[in-house]
């Protein structure tokens, strides 16, 4: 993306639909994720839906059944995202080319998931990633507004270069409805 | 707890299909889904500021899809066991879920059946609501071990993806 390109207060990426068709099939660099799995992250994740699997608890166990304590599976999508900030300021990539597309409409929400999972994801695995643009669809209307849905489909990939995830959203781009 | 802990852990022969697994529930209040928010690293202003939410269309702050992932995914594994490994969850957030809100998880086992290698796979159709109705419709596949103790997904037993 060049400077010039103008931006919602949340980052997005503003154009023009058929700007945005240029996009469908352009794929981004692989990057590596800011940080390794850890403990503290894995532990919080779980404790806010109050999930006790010895998986992510116990150490000793885990180790012995997996290898090492495992990652909850939902907190994948966590782990592609940037820090918000990084000596020398900025975030070092945006958390998802869907926000890169120029489209119109200021805001966005998260709609459809779909992850499929190769192997187990551990504490201490070092993930890369990169992400793909499926589709974008025409303009809808919604409840929330007007805009256009974005499918994009990001790869996890180990530190051996094996696919982890491979996690398919589905983001609405949209401008809000009039209060 | 100690590496010879036993945990139960449910075994792919134990379910039949029409199994209902146990509802789950959690309120949900601004500090978790603030939590969840800084756990996750999704700063998205939707899931911690109330004055964005409201402009965006909302009445409020809301629950991240993050959040809901790992909400289906704690419904999997309290019922089947630790080592019930998730191999693909779907789902669709048709409602959003605000502070003051419960969420509530169910879930029914469609289909038993086994993969070209022959491990046993599960699938599930999951529903997360609250008391306004259904907010997100999802369904999910895992699997289960075959015998107690088999090791699921060992490193060397799972296909590779495609070079980047």
């Amino acid at each position: 993306m060049t400077s010039a390109t103008e931006r919602s207060a949340v980052g997005t990426a503003l154009g023009s639909y058929e700007q945005a068709r240029e996009w469908i099939g352009r794929r981004s660099k692989t990057r590596q994720t800011d940080v390794a799995v850890d403990e503290s992250r894995c532990k919080l994740f779980a404790a806010l839906s109050e999930d006790s699997n010895p998986a992510y608890w116990d150490r000793q166990w885990a180790t012995a059944q997996f290898g090492a304590p495992l990652a909850p599976s939902g907190l994948t999508m966590s782990l592609i995202m940037p820090l918000p900030w990084k000596p020398g300021g900025g975030s070092s990539s945006p958390p998802s080319l869907a926000v890169e597309v120029p489209l119109p409409g200021q805001t966005f929400i998260n709609v459809d998931t779909d992850c499929e999972f190769l192997r187990p994801i551990l504490w201490g695995d070092h993930f890369s990633v990169y992400e793909e643009i499926v589709h974008i669809g025409p303009e809808k209307t919604t409840r929330l507004g007007c805009g256009h849905f974005v499918t994009t489909c990001m790869n996890l990939l180990d530190a051996q270069g094996r696919l982890v995830a491979r996690l398919t959203n589905v983001l609405y781009r949209y401008e809000a409805a009039p209060a | 707890m100690s590496a010879t802990a036993i945990y139960p852990q449910r075994l792919w022969s134990e379910v039949k299909v029409g199994d209902v697994l146990p509802p789950i529930g959690l309120a949900v209040e601004y500090a978790r889904i603030i939590l969840n928010a800084a756990s996750t690293w999704d700063y998205f202003p939707g899931h911690h500021n109330p004055e964005y939410a409201r402009a965006q269309g909302q009445p409020d702050i809301y629950v991240s899809t993050i959040f809901f992932h790992g909400f289906i995914d704690r419904l999997l594994t309290d019922w089947g066991g630790p080592s019930t490994f998730i191999k693909r969850r779907r789902m669709r957030m048709i409602a959003s879920v605000h502070p003051g809100d419960t969420m509530r998880a169910e879930g029914e086992v469609l289909r038993c059946h086994r993969d070209d290698a022959g491990c046993g796979l599960i699938d599930l159709d999951i529903r997360i609501n609250t008391a306004r109705g259904l907010c997100v419709p999802a369904s999910a596949t895992v699997r289960l071990p075959l015998k107690p103790g088999e090791r699921l997904s060992p490193p060397n037993n799972t296909s590779s993806g495609p070079a980047p």
